[in-house]
């Protein structure tokens, strides 16, 4: 019988963790980098925050804010600006909804420990 | 040459349901403190290995078939997939690098085997989940393979002079 | 080559094997999403195990959306409840608007100060529309329009007295969810998670795990955010709470939820009430009356079967006995007693 390690077992060890390590430098990343913007329930826009300048869409009377790593809601034609209130968005599942023009921003995020849904 | 077909025959599931034990206490141990959830020693692949080495083709894939049914059965559709992609990936593998080649030792083996394992496992989490998610998961994964794939692969060298008496001398070669 | 063609028939085998199984595992572990609105908010079904999923979803919302703009809405003109506040009177030859009102006023007779006749104080603060404080004698007068004897059904008709307006503010998002998941549950859904604004239905098989992690919105943290999780399968979660709707005037916070007693908001230590329960309707009543009686509204949930989340200004956080097991905090900042 051979030694217990040998030459060749180092070698699949080492490549094995060097993929490893490989994959882990090269991973997706994982803070909320995407926000989806739907509208009337279907989905509208899907916009990278990365990106160090912010830009502005507006939609149904509904100007979003994006860029610099997050997403808001500047302003809005309806009366109680609960979108508005919501405030500067950046982190996974956080949302901000207009009801009235039905036009909702949502950072996306695909946490596998992340609840189902929030009440409140 | 009905006594060696017979012995054979035993043999065969004598380490089938070897492997299928093992996998099944390895569900009662408690979870390891290095191990991410989900994640398991594997245990019943130092089977599949020894297999692989000294039993020959037909013998490896029966083992890991009765496995993945016994999965299926006693752990569901999911968990039966799972160990199939899994085993059958680190079947073949192992039929090649120990079976053929013959040439890493059984802790490479080990890894290597645990590295296939998982990754039939991620295959199949990928297209049920549906998400590219799992695949962060990936990273995590390879460096368990490795610590499982040692420990698997020394605890095979250690039995390997046990499993010998067990196939007994008649086998010959695969 | 010997080799490749004894691993022939197996790689067959185990090809046809895995297909059969694939198949039969797509469908069990399918999950799609749809979205739309209702009552004033985003509404998100998301329908498990079925084949089909996103129709199905999509039947479930178009079923919250008649619900809504046909009888429960107080602002579309569409609605039954809409033309009753119009007329002060309404026929109503289905009976749907019937036994939603005679559920709520059953209800509304175990809590005392809340009112299916909202809508005149709602309008008095103006609450949507940046807020204002009304004199002493616009809110004595607001509770008489708002006292439940203004409203009576007698077989399909119903009458308001007293310039009373009907508003299911406190019920209608409840109500639509129960009939979402109950949409979903005839259309053959193996699970399913609706979710309208505060209120969150769940039943069935969700995925892998029998049971569903909700999360309970933290109330000093911006929408999606949330402090604590609770794990639980086939029931109803609601949250009421004062930090959504509101406007504040001198230091003074005045939120959307008010005593019908004294047409004032409800104000307490209290920053907002989850309670988790068997019915749409109930866990959204219950947690409006919870948060409107505070700590003495206890009694009544448990007379209710309900289980109970009750969040402080002070970040101290008041769970049900029962709910131990289920609930895990996520964010520290908060301390977490049961009674």
């Amino acid at each position: 019988m051979k030694k217990l390690v040998t030459k060749w077992d180092i070698a699949v060890i080492t490549a094995v963790l060097l993929i490893s390590l490989l994959l882990f430098a090269f991973r997706p990343k994982e803070t909320g980098e995407k926000a989806v913007i739907r509208v009337d329930g279907k989905e509208y826009k899907t916009v990278d925050l990365r990106s160090d300048e912010t830009e502005e869409i507006t939609v149904n009377g509904v100007s979003v804010v994006y860029g610099g790593g997050e997403i808001y809601i500047k302003d809005s034609s309806c009366r109680d600006k609960i979108c508005v209130n919501a405030g500067h968005l950046s982190k996974k599942g956080q949302f901000a909804v207009c009801a009235p023009n039905r036009v909702a921003v949502e950072i996306k995020g695909n946490d596998k420990n992340a609840p189902r849904a929030v009440t409140g | 040459m009905k006594g060696v077909k017979i012995q054979k025959l035993t043999v065969t599931a004598l380490f089938t349901s070897l492997s299928v034990a093992l996998s099944f206490v390895e569900g009662f141990l408690p979870t390891f403190a290095f191990l991410p959830p989900g994640a398991k020693p594997g245990f019943s692949n130092i089977i599949v290995m020894f297999s692989a080495m000294s039993l020959g083709v037909s013998q490896t894939l029966f083992i890991v078939f009765a496995k993945a049914f016994f999965a299926f059965l006693t752990r569901g559709a999911v968990a039966g997939l799972m160990s199939l992609a899994g085993g059958v990936l680190s079947g073949i593998c192992m039929l090649i690098v120990l079976g053929k080649l013959k040439m890493t030792g059984c802790v490479g083996a080990g890894v290597l085997s645990a590295v296939c394992h998982n990754l039939g496992q991620l295959l199949v989490s990928f297209i049920t989940v549906g998400s590219s998610a799992v695949f962060g998961y990936a990273p995590v994964l390879l460096v368990v393979s490795v610590v499982t794939g040692v420990i698997t692969g020394a605890i095979l060298r250690a039995a390997i002079p046990y499993f010998n008496k067990l196939r007994g001398t008649e086998w010959g070669m695969p | 080559m010997k080799t490749v063609k004894k691993l022939l028939p197996f790689l067959c085998i185990s090809a046809v094997f895995a297909v059969f199984i694939l198949s039969a595992v797509k469908d069990m572990y399918s999950e799609k999403t749809e979205y739309g609105f209702a009552c004033g908010s985003e509404v998100k079904v998301t329908v498990f195990g079925v084949k089909g999923g996103e129709e199905k979803a999509k039947s479930a919302i178009a079923e919250i959306n008649r619900l809504d703009s046909n009888v429960l809405s107080d602002t579309l003109k569409t609605s039954a409840v809409f033309k009753l506040n119009e007329n002060g009177e309404y026929t109503d030859n289905n009976g749907e608007l019937v036994s939603y009102i005679n559920e709520c006023t059953d209800l509304i007779s175990k809590c005392g100060k809340m009112t299916l006749l909202s809508k005149p104080i709602s309008d008095i603060w103006n609450i949507s529309g940046g807020g204002r404080i009304p004199s002493e004698k616009e809110l004595a007068e607001t509770v008489k329009k708002a006292d439940m004897k203004n409203l009576s059904v007698s077989g399909n008709k119903i009458t308001l007295g007293g310039d009373a307006k009907l508003s299911f503010g406190a019920f209608g998002k409840g109500t639509v969810c129960e009939k979402g998941i109950d949409t979903l549950k005839s259309g053959g859904a193996k699970g399913g998670i609706v979710t309208v604004g505060g209120t969150v239905g769940v039943f069935g098989k969700c995925g892998k795990s029998d049971k569903v992690a909700v999360g309970v919105r933290d109330p000093f943290g911006n929408a999606g955010e949330y402090f604590a999780a609770v794990e639980v399968s086939d029931c109803y979660l609601s949250t009421s709470g004062d930090y959504e709707k509101f406007f504040e005037k001198d230091g003074k916070r005045y939120c959307h939820i008010f005593d019908a007693e004294t047409a004032i908001p409800a104000d307490s230590d209290i920053t907002s009430v989850t309670v988790i329960t068997n019915g749409g309707t109930l866990s959204d009543f219950l947690s409006t009356a919870l948060f409107i009686l505070g700590e003495d509204g206890l009694d009544l949930a448990k007379e209710l079967g309900a289980e109970f989340i009750i969040v402080k200004k002070d970040k101290s956080v008041i769970i049900s006995k029962q709910l131990e097991k289920q609930f895990s905090l996520v964010n520290d900042e908060f301390s977490v007693s049961a009674v």
